[in-house]
């Protein structure tokens, strides 16, 4: 019973009439690759694209996952471009105190 | 986000939006005041773009800090020669911008239309690719 009332407080806080367009990231990921260059914000940029043409066809779970996607690897694409120009960054600095040795 | 039903994710949409404002803003300010005091030509220490550095190509983000510094300084010709596919790709992320700083409504619903179309979006992925080859076959 308990349970049948928890479902019922969802289905009206979902409001099933209307499931609103998932946030697709699509700019964050432009960001990944104008700054980081990596193919990872070139998928994410596709996979942003994809949320509005499954939420178009009304194929809300595919659009939320395609979004979730589209986030993910425009997070992963800012933390290894930050992560491989810290390496660089750190390279460069020894190879730089090396000659002044 | 994820775990919240979409709900809740709708109704806590618009305070989520202004953080997102707020932060990207001063991230950018932060970064245009670096870029207008430091000179990256003339520091040895910069940080050189990873690809760039590895496989001695340009990457298609190549110059940008070079461009943002000239820029800052005036020199609009010059700073755009350091990367011309920022003709293209920054009044498109401009774009972006301005339809989160828009009320929701027609012109919001219109401009995203418009930035997200998929014929648009295929059109910034082929650049992105094309000026990868054509600025290290010509050295643009």
């Amino acid at each position: 019973m308990m349970t049948m009332n928890e479902e019922q407080t969802v289905l009206n806080d979902t409001e099933p009439d209307f499931v609103p367009k998932p946030d697709n990231y699509m700019a964050f990921a432009i960001v990944t690759t104008i700054c980081c260059c990596l193919p990872t914000g070139i998928y994410a940029i596709i996979r942003a694209s994809k949320v509005n043409e499954y939420y178009a066809m009304k194929q809300y779970v595919q659009a939320q996952a395609a979004a979730n996607d589209a986030k993910t690897w425009s997070i992963i694409g800012l933390i290894l471009g930050i992560v491989i120009n810290i390496i660089v960054f750190t390279l460069h600095g020894i190879a730089l105190y090396g000659q002044y040795l | 986000m994820v775990s919240h039903s979409m709900g809740s994710t709708y109704k806590s949409f618009d305070s989520n939006n202004k953080t997102k404002v707020i932060i990207v803003s001063v991230v950018a300010m932060v970064l245009l005041a670096f870029y207008a005091l430091v000179d990256p030509m003339a520091l040895h220490w910069m940080p050189q773009c990873p690809f760039k550095a590895l496989t001695g190509w340009q990457c298609p983000g190549c110059g940008n800090q070079r461009l943002v510094h000239t820029l800052l300084q005036g020199k609009i010709v010059e700073a755009i020669s350091y990367n011309y596919f920022m003709l293209f790709a920054a009044p498109y992320l401009l774009l972006f911008l301005v339809r989160e700083l828009l009320p929701k409504g027609y012109r919001r619903e219109w401009l995203t239309a418009k930035i997200e179309n998929r014929h648009v979006v295929r059109f910034y992925i082929v650049l992105f690719f094309g000026w990868l080859i054509l600025r290290n076959i010509w050295h643009l």
